[in-house]
C-alpha cells in the first residue's frame, strides 16, 4: 500500500522543512511548525495518563474527526469532488474489524490491518467506475452508497447480525482477548491522525497534489495536458478509503456492539465535510485546524437541548463563514499575515470562487 | 389469488407514486442545482398534514392532499426565496451541507411532534375495490395511482405547455441568460422549488393512503426517490413515470421472490448500477442544470 510510503517522504519531508512550498495559498509547514507539532503529539501522549476519563474521550474524538477531515480532503479538497460517502468506509472498517473478532477470532490488530486492506480494495474496486460521474453526480452516488451497504449490514444477519448489531465478544475481564486498552486505541488514533496529516502534506507537495488541483480547477484540461486522470483519481481515492477505515476499525475497538444505523451515519461525513470548509479546503493545514477546532468546541456544545440541532448549527455557521471566507480559517489568516493587516471585505469577495 | 400476477400490479401501482417523488425531486435539481436531501422529510410532512387533516376535520384524505400540498408548497417556496437563493450560486458542497442540515432539523422537528410509532390513514375504500381476473385491485391504491398520474402529467403539461414554463425552463437551462431577458430568477427558483415540495406532500399523502408511516423513514423516501430520479435519467416527466413503475415492479418483486428487507438494497445497487453505466448519466448531463426539459 502506498500510505507507508508517503508516509516515509512525509518524514523525510520534514527533515528538511525549509524546502520552498509551492503552494498557492496555505501556511507554509516551516520546521518551526513541524517542530512546534512534534511537540505537540509527545505532550499528547505523555499527558495521557493524567488526563480524566471524559477529556480522553474528546481528544480520542478529535484525533479521528483529524484523521477523516485530512482523507475527506485528499478527495473533496484537493481533487474538489464532493464525496458525501466518506462514513461508507469507516463503517466498512468498523464491520470488518468487528466481524473478523467476532466470527473469526482474529486479534484486533490483524483485524485492523485487515480493515484498512479491505477499505483500500474497495476503494480501488469502486473507485474508477464513481470516479467517472462529476459535480451532483459523483455526490448522489457517493450517498447511495452509504445506503447501499447500510442496507447490506442490515440485511446480512449471517454476517453482520443485521439490525441487532455484531457484538465483539467479550472475555472474563470485561474485554476481549484480542482487544488492546484504551491507553493503545489512543495511541493508535493520535498516530493515525499524525500519519494522515504527513500523507496529505506529501500529496499536497508531491506531483500528485499538483495533479489533483488540476483536475479541480478544470479536469478536461488536466487530461489534455498529460495528466492521467484516473489513476491519480484512484490513487488518492485509495489513501483516503484506507486512512478512513482505518479509523473506523479503532472505533469499532471502544464500541461493544456495531449498529448499521449509527455506523453509516451520513451525519458524520456531513460534520467532517463542514469542519473541512471550515479550516480551508485543499489545504494541510485547514483539516487540521478546522477538525481539531470544531471537535474540541463540539465537545463541549454537546449538551444541546435537540439531539440533531447541532447539525443544523454547524452547517448554518459553516455556509455563513465560507459565503464570507471561502478560504476557511486558515486562508484568511494566511491572506492577513501577507497582508499584514485586517483582510478587508473587497479581498474576501476577490478570493470567493 | 395468483401470487405473482397480484404482486406486479401492486408494483405498479406503487410505480405512480414513485414517479410523484421522482418527479418532484428531479424537477428540483435539474431547475436549481439544489440536490434536495431533506425531500423525505417534506413528503413526512405531506403525509403526517393529511394525516392530521383527516383525523382533525374528519374528511377524506383526497380533501386533505391539496391543502397539504398548498401548505408545502408555500414552506418550499418561502424557504427558496429567504434562504436556498443564497446558494444557487455556491458551490455545491454548501448547499448541500446546508440541505443536510435542514433535514436534521425537520427530523428532529418531527420526531418531536409525533414520538410514535407508525401511523396509518385508515379509509373505509382503501381495501375494497374490483378483483380482474383474480387479482384484487384496491380502491384505495388504484385513487392514489390515479392521483399521482394527475399530478405527474399537470406538472408536465405546466413545465411543457405554459408561458410560465417556458420561463422555468430557460432558467434552468441558463440562470444568467434567463436574468438577462428579464425574469425574476429569484422567484422562478422559488416557484420551482415550490412545486418540488408540493409533489414531495403529493406524494407523502398518498403513502399515508397506501401504507403506513413513521417518523424514522425519511431517509428511505430521500433515497428511493433519488433512486427512481436517477433511474428515470433526471430528466423528462416521462422517464420518471417509466422508472418509477420499474423501480415499484422490482420493489414488489424482491419482497415477493425474497424477503421484505432486501428490497432497498435492491433500489439502491439499481440506482447506483445505472448511474455507473448510462453514459447519457455520465457524460451527456455533466451538468444537470444544461439539460433542457423535455
Amino acid at each position: 500500500m502506498s500510505l507507508g510510503t508517503l508516509a516515509s517522504k512525509a518524514a523525510a519531508g520534514r527533515a528538511d522543512g525549509d524546502a520552498p512550498d509551492p503552494r498557492p495559498a496555505g501556511v507554509r509547514p516551516a520546521a518551526v511548525g513541524w517542530s512546534l507539532a512534534a511537540l505537540a503529539v509527545a505532550a499528547l501522549l505523555v499527558l495521557r495518563p493524567h488526563l480524566p476519563a471524559g477529556h480522553v474521550r474528546l481528544l480520542e474524538a478529535t484525533f479521528s474527526m483529524v484523521t477523516l477531515a485530512q482523507a475527506w480532503n485528499l478527495v473533496g479538497g484537493f481533487c474538489g469532488y464532493p464525496f458525501f460517502g466518506q462514513v461508507a468506509f469507516c463503517g466498512l472498517g468498523g464491520y470488518c474489524v468487528a466481524v473478523l473478532m467476532a466470527k473469526a477470532d482474529w486479534p484486533f490488530w490483524g483485524a485492523l490491518c485487515a480493515a484498512g486492506l479491505c477499505g483500500a480494495l474497495a476503494a480501488r474496486l469502486i473507485g474508477p467506475p464513481l470516479l467517472r460521474l462529476r459535480r451532483h453526480y459523483f455526490a448522489i452516488a457517493t450517498i447511495g452508497l452509504v445506503i447501499a451497504l447500510r442496507e447490506l449490514a442490515v440485511n446480512t444477519p449471517w454476517l453482520t447480525g443485521g439490525g441487532a448489531g455484531v457484538v465483539i465478544p467479550v472475555g472474563g475481564d470485561g474485554r476481549s482477548a484480542g482487544l488492546p486498552g484504551s491507553d493503545a486505541v489512543y495511541a493508535a488514533l493520535l498516530l493515525l491522525a499524525v500519519a494522515a496529516t504527513a500523507a496529505a502534506a506529501a500529496v499536497s507537495s508531491g506531483r500528485s497534489g499538483w495533479a489533483l488541483r488540476a483536475i479541480a480547477q478544470d479536469e478536461d484540461g488536466a487530461a489534455a495536458l498529460g495528466v492521467n486522470v484516473a489513476r491519480t483519481k484512484t490513487r488518492v481515492f485509495v489513501l483516503s478509503a484506507a486512512l478512513t477505515a482505518l479509523v473506523g476499525g479503532l472505533h469499532a475497538a471502544d464500541q461493544p456492539v456495531l449498529y448499521p444505523e449509527a455506523t453509516f451515519d451520513l451525519e458524520i461525513t456531513v460534520m467532517v465535510i463542514a469542519m473541512v470548509l471550515a479550516g480551508g479546503r485543499g489545504t494541510v493545514v485547514g483539516p487540521l485546524v478546522g477538525a481539531a477546532g470544531a471537535q474540541l468546541l463540539l465537545g463541549f456544545l454537546l449538551h444541546a437541548p435537540l439531539p440533531h440541532v447541532h447539525v443544523l448549527v454547524m452547517a448554518v455557521g459553516i455556509a455563513v463563514a465560507v459565503l464570507l471566507f471561502p478560504q476557511g480559517i486558515t486562508g484568511l489568516v494566511a491572506s492577513a499575515w501577507r497582508t499584514r493587516g485586517a483582510p478587508s471585505l473587497s479581498m474576501m469577495r476577490r478570493c470567493r470562487r | 389469488m395468483t401470487g405473482p400476477a397480484q404482486v406486479t400490479a401492486y408494483g405498479v401501482l406503487d410505480g405512480g407514486l414513485l414517479a410523484v417523488l421522482a418527479v418532484g425531486l428531479s424537477l428540483t435539481l435539474r431547475m436549481t442545482g439544489i440536490i434536495n436531501v431533506a425531500y423525505g422529510e417534506f413528503v413526512l410532512i405531506g403525509a403526517y398534514l393529511t394525516w392530521w387533516l383527516d383525523g382533525h376535520l374528519a374528511a377524506d384524505p383526497f380533501l386533505g392532499v391539496p391543502i397539504a400540498m398548498a401548505v408545502l408548497f408555500l414552506l418550499g417556496y418561502l424557504l427558496q426565496r429567504l434562504v436556498l437563493n443564497r446558494f444557487v450560486d455556491a458551490p455545491l458542497l454548501l448547499s448541500l451541507l446546508l440541505m443536510f442540515g435542514l433535514s436534521a432539523l425537520l427530523q428532529s422537528v418531527i420526531v418531536t411532534l409525533h414520538p410514535n410509532g407508525p401511523q396509518a390513514l385508515v379509509t373505509p375504500y382503501a381495501l375494497a375495490g374490483p378483483s380482474i381476473a383474480g387479482v384484487d385491485v384496491p380502491l384505495g391504491r388504484l385513487l392514489a395511482f390515479a392521483f399521482c398520474i394527475v399530478c405527474v402529467c399537470a406538472v408536465s403539461a405546466f413545465i411543457n405547455r405554459t408561458r410560465l414554463g417556458l420561463v422555468v425552463r430557460a432558467v434552468g437551462m441558463n440562470r444568467r441568460a434567463a436574468r438577462l431577458a428579464g425574469i425574476d430568477v429569484r422567484h422562478v427558483h422559488a416557484l420551482t422549488f415550490g412545486i418540488g415540495t408540493a409533489l414531495a406532500g403529493a406524494g407523502g399523502a398518498m403513502v399515508a393512503l397506501v401504507g403506513s408511516f413513521g417518523p424514522g423513514d425519511s431517509e428511505v423516501y430521500t433515497m428511493v426517490s433519488f433512486a427512481v430520479a436517477v433511474l428515470g435519467g433526471l430528466r423528462g416527466v416521462r422517464g420518471a413515470l417509466a422508472a418509477g413503475i420499474v423501480v415499484g415492479v422490482a420493489q414488489a418483486w424482491a419482497a415477493y421472490f425474497f424477503s421484505a428487507v432486501i428490497v432497498y438494497a435492491v433500489v439502491f445497487a439499481l440506482a447506483v448500477g445505472v448511474l455507473l453505466v448510462d453514459p447519457r448519466g455520465l457524460f451527456a448531463a455533466r451538468d444537470p442544470v444544461a439539460g433542457g426539459a423535455r
